[in-house]
């Protein structure tokens, strides 16, 4: 019983850290652009490949991992300037459709690259038991994933609220227009979020690769979960994102206690479908989204 | 060749019942087979039209409804008395069940959420599809589903099938037409176009889009229980979220609204892998090199396929391919036409507005400027304006005149407007029209729009702070700068018109503007708050001596602020209070003559 309660904690709290740290990508994606990106699940393998091509090359895994997310990150900007700079003021659906699209065509990018097969990533700490949570075990690794989420949270919190260049994000994602009239460079800002974004979402997905394993379809399974943690925080509010990265994580490790692995997944859609029904803006949301 | 044209644009539907015979008629078993497949897919697809072309509804529930239709048929045609024309029937009216289910979320879910919903539904049902296959080893590979007997004849794939699914195309294609083009498809269109306007007007919107779920639901729901037919077993695994967006990627790519357009677009998402897979095996048999390696990816590359169709369609043609080519094939069908349509050459009076005194290039030039919107609505049809530095105009005019058209062309489009932009916008002797609002604005061209002057979401402090220039704000108004910093840490969406205005015109003065356009000055605001709006824009004028452009409906504050004033009428300018025969040049000479005399 107690080890049962120990897995729930550890599980809610690492799994929800996870999410958050995607969940926030979204959040900042979303708040600068108006994108919501159905191609995060993409970018997180992209980080656990490029995560392994660094560690090819011998470089330590935190040296590794910067490389990784600083590439990642570089290759969210040049998304941007490449696609969607031309779908400035597009309306809401056709976005999300061509994150689909960019989102199929990373995947088989990364196929032709790195292959199909499955991988496992070098172990980058040792896998014993730092200290026991109620009997269940918890290692550097998942300490690792809950201090990058800290870290994510922290410094996005603090670049949106407190910056010029977080007010400035905010602006665009008011009206890209009155933006533009208003001389700020809202491809600059734009490509900036989407780096930014991208850099966060692969950082996770190193993570993600190093508690599993490596390949470039799995993960979009797990990023599209997280974007259901979003939703039931409120798609525009980090704290928001960080709530609903713990509900979902919560809900989906007690089902899989009680019912077993192969229901995580349909829980946390029906998890959503009961918060968009009872409070469609999410539980930390501003309803004004919903007029979109 | 316009003739041409025209006869292709009406008849090009031609095409598909062609391609339908030749396949029918080439006795290729393996193109029969994919083509029986496309029509499967484009009753899907066209089910999803009706409900994201139509009615504006976005889903990604095709997979959903097509499994649940699948399954069912399986489930259903292992039973005695369920014939398959019991079976489809059935089946059909499950999904009319499913769509009046659907229904229910979508009355409290707008846009994107509602399309989550059924992103949920997807894998719900897909899951649920999994358990029941666990309930039999038999299932594991699939639940299969009965040979389907129609009339006592077995139907076999091949010519009968096919024959089958083309005259039910047919049929759905006969029903969609002439609904679309009657009372229903007028009414999903208003829907589309302006929910709030149409339920205004008296549109029961709840109904019709009702009615737009229960339809498309049972259509695609009949497209799932075919396939499950069709290839004679049913799994879980064929309904990914990948076969889910295809529909959606058909449509889209085809082109919304357009019946021909879902057809192509199916037959292009499913053929497209085919043939590309084909043509890479007969091009690359046992060489290595590039063919090879192409050979050798050819799987994964079509995979990926849909994606970049998306994308490509998406940023070259956003409305589709068939829509993007009428559209093309209308313009040159009416341009050919044009010579007797050209409006009459510029009237003096026109081209006297354009007229600049003094020997100084003006600072704004504007020659013979036409805009054409993506609809084909003309706004702007051969103005000529000229600006001296210095200079506080005024352009008044109707609704509709083309006032804000005139402003926005001055700043300039973004690509996605879709806006065709003819003629010359030079400031300072430098051409700059076509360039992009962001553009345009860095050359010191700064707009207050009429709308979403300012950002709702930001608080007034952070938008002077951080969006403008807080000194060059306080010296540009230094009169109003009380009032701003008493609503300091208000958002400025909850602002009164009048101050929005005001903030507006102060962050647009902060940037230091070589020329200022402010759209719609006075408009919705108070008697009090006009006075307030012009005292300011006066002070800024006199004091930093910034080149003025605005755009009033009201003659007496353009009259009372400006330098000259010129009425904007049918996207032309003329000097205002001229008396040249039209009402519209009469009236505002009377209102013109009414201000002189006040």
């Amino acid at each position: 019983m107690t080890r049962d309660l120990g897995t729930l904690l550890v599980g809610t709290i690492v799994d929800g850290s996870l999410y958050a740290t995607i969940g926030v990508g979204f959040v900042i994606l979303f708040r600068s652009t108006g994108v919501i990106n159905f191609a995060q699940g993409a970018f997180m393998a992209l980080g656990g490949y490029l995560y392994l091509a660094a560690t090819q090359t011998g470089l330590p895994w935190l040296f590794a991992l910067l490389a990784a997310v600083a590439a990642a990150g570089a290759i969210g900007a040049g998304v941007y300037v490449l696609f969607f700079r031309r779908l400035v003021g597009a309306e809401l659906f056709p976005l999300v459709i061509a994150t689909l699209g960019l989102s199929t065509v990373l995947t088989v990018g990364m196929m032709l690259i790195w292959g199909p097969q499955i991988r496992t990533l070098p172990a980058a700490f040792e896998m014993r038991a730092l200290f026991t949570v109620g009997g269940m075990p918890v290692t550097a690794l998942d300490v690792f994933v809950v201090v990058l989420a800290v870290v994510a949270i922290a410094g996005v919190a603090g670049l949106v609220q407190g910056t010029r260049l977080g007010t400035r994000m905010r602006a665009v994602a008011d009206s890209s227009l009155l933006s533009g009239l208003m001389r700020i460079d809202v491809n600059k800002v734009s490509a900036l979020a989407w780096g930014l974004s991208c850099a966060l979402t692969a950082a996770a997905g190193v993570a993600f690769a190093l508690r599993s394993t490596l390949d470039p379809i799995t993960s979009q399974g797990f990023g599209l979960v997280a974007f259901a943690a979003v939703l039931i925080g409120g798609l525009d509010s980090l704290r928001g994102a960080v709530v609903g990265s713990l509900i979902l994580a919560f809900v989906q490790t007690s089902a899989v206690l009680v019912l077993g692995g192969s229901w995580a997944e349909v829980t946390a859609y029906v998890a959503l479908l009961l918060i968009l029904f009872t409070r469609p803006q999410g539980v930390f949301g501003s309803p004004s989204v919903v007029r979109l | 060749m316009r003739q041409f044209l025209a006869l292709a644009s009406r008849f090009g539907w031609i095409v598909v019942p062609v391609a339908f015979v030749w396949v029918l008629a080439s006795g290729d078993r393996y193109w029969q087979f994919v083509a029986g497949l496309v029509i499967i897919y484009a009753l899907s697809a066209l089910g999803l039209d009706w409900l994201m072309g139509r009615a504006g509804i976005v889903s990604l529930g095709n997979g959903a409804l097509m499994a649940a239709g699948a399954f069912s048929a399986a489930y259903l045609s292992q039973f005695e008395w369920a014939s398959f024309p019991v079976t489809l029937l059935l089946v059909t009216a499950l999904g009319g069940v499913l769509g009046l289910l659907m229904s229910i979320p979508a009355a409290r879910l707008r846009g994107i959420y509602f399309a989550l919903v059924t992103l949920a539904l997807h894998f719900i049902v897909v899951f649920v599809g999994h358990q029941y296959q666990q309930t039999s080893t038999a299932f594991l590979g699939g639940v299969p589903v009965a040979d389907p007997v129609l009339f006592g004849y077995e139907l076999e794939l091949g010519v009968p099938w096919l024959l089958f699914l083309g005259v039910l195309l047919g049929v759905v294609w006969l029903l969609l037409h002439s609904m679309y083009a009657a009372h229903p498809g007028r009414m999903w269109l208003a829907i589309h176009e302006n929910e709030l306007a149409a339920r205004t007007i008296g549109v029961v919107a709840p109904r019709w889009k009702l009615s737009a779920f229960v339809g498309s639901s049972a259509l695609i729901t009949l497209s799932g229980g075919l396939l499950g037919f069709y290839t004679g077993r049913v799994s879980a695994d064929t309904f990914t979220l990948i076969f889910a967006i295809g529909f959606v990627v058909m449509v889209i790519v085809g082109g919304q609204r357009s019946v021909t357009g879902v057809l192509l677009g199916a037959t292009a998402v499913t053929v497209a892998p085919l043939l590309f897979g084909q043509l890479t095996r007969d091009l690359s048999s046992g060489q290595a090199g590039f063919l090879g390696w192409l050979r050798d990816n050819v799987f994964v590359l079509n995979s990926g396929l849909f994606g970049v169709f998306v994308l490509v369609v998406l940023l070259y043609l956003p409305r589709g391919v068939v829509p993007s080519l009428a559209e093309w094939v209308r313009a040159r069908v009416i341009h050919g036409a044009a010579p007797s349509a050209t409006p009459a050459p510029l009237s003096a009076a026109s081209t006297e507005a354009a007229e600049v005194e003094s020997g100084e290039p003006p600072l704004l030039e504007i020659r013979d400027l036409r805009l054409t919107y993506r609809n084909g609505a003309r706004a702007l049809d051969g103005v000529d304006l000229g600006l001296r530095r210095g200079e506080l105009l005024a352009v008044v005019g109707r609704n509709g005149a083309g006032k804000s058209s005139l402003m926005r062309a001055v700043t300039g489009f973004y690509r996605s407007e879709g806006v065709t932009l003819r003629g010359r916008v030079a400031v300072d002797g430098v051409d700059i029209a076509g360039r992009s609002p962001a553009r345009s604005a860095r050359l010191g061209i700064t707009l207050v729009p009429e709308r979403d002057k300012v950002f709702g979401g930001l608080t007034v402090g952070e938008q002077l702070r951080n969006v403008g220039d807080i000194d060059a704000a306080k010296d540009a108004m230094p009169n109003e700068w009380e009032l701003l910093e008493s609503r300091w840490n208000s958002p400025a969406g909850l602002l009164s018109g009048g101050e929005r205005q005001i903030l507006a015109m102060t962050m647009a003065a902060s940037l230091r503007p070589r020329l200022l356009l402010v759209d719609e000055m006075s408009l919705g605001l108070s008697p009090i708050a006009i006075d307030r709006v012009t005292r300011a824009l006066r002070d800024l004028h006199e004091r930093t001596g910034v080149t003025i452009l605005i755009v009033e409906q009201n003659v007496d504050v353009a009259r009372g602020l400006a330098d000259r004033v010129l009425l904007m009428e049918a996207g032309t300018l003329r000097p205002l209070g001229e008396p040249d025969g039209s009402p519209a040049g009469a009236a505002a000479a009377r209102e013109g003559s009414i201000d002189a005399s006040r």
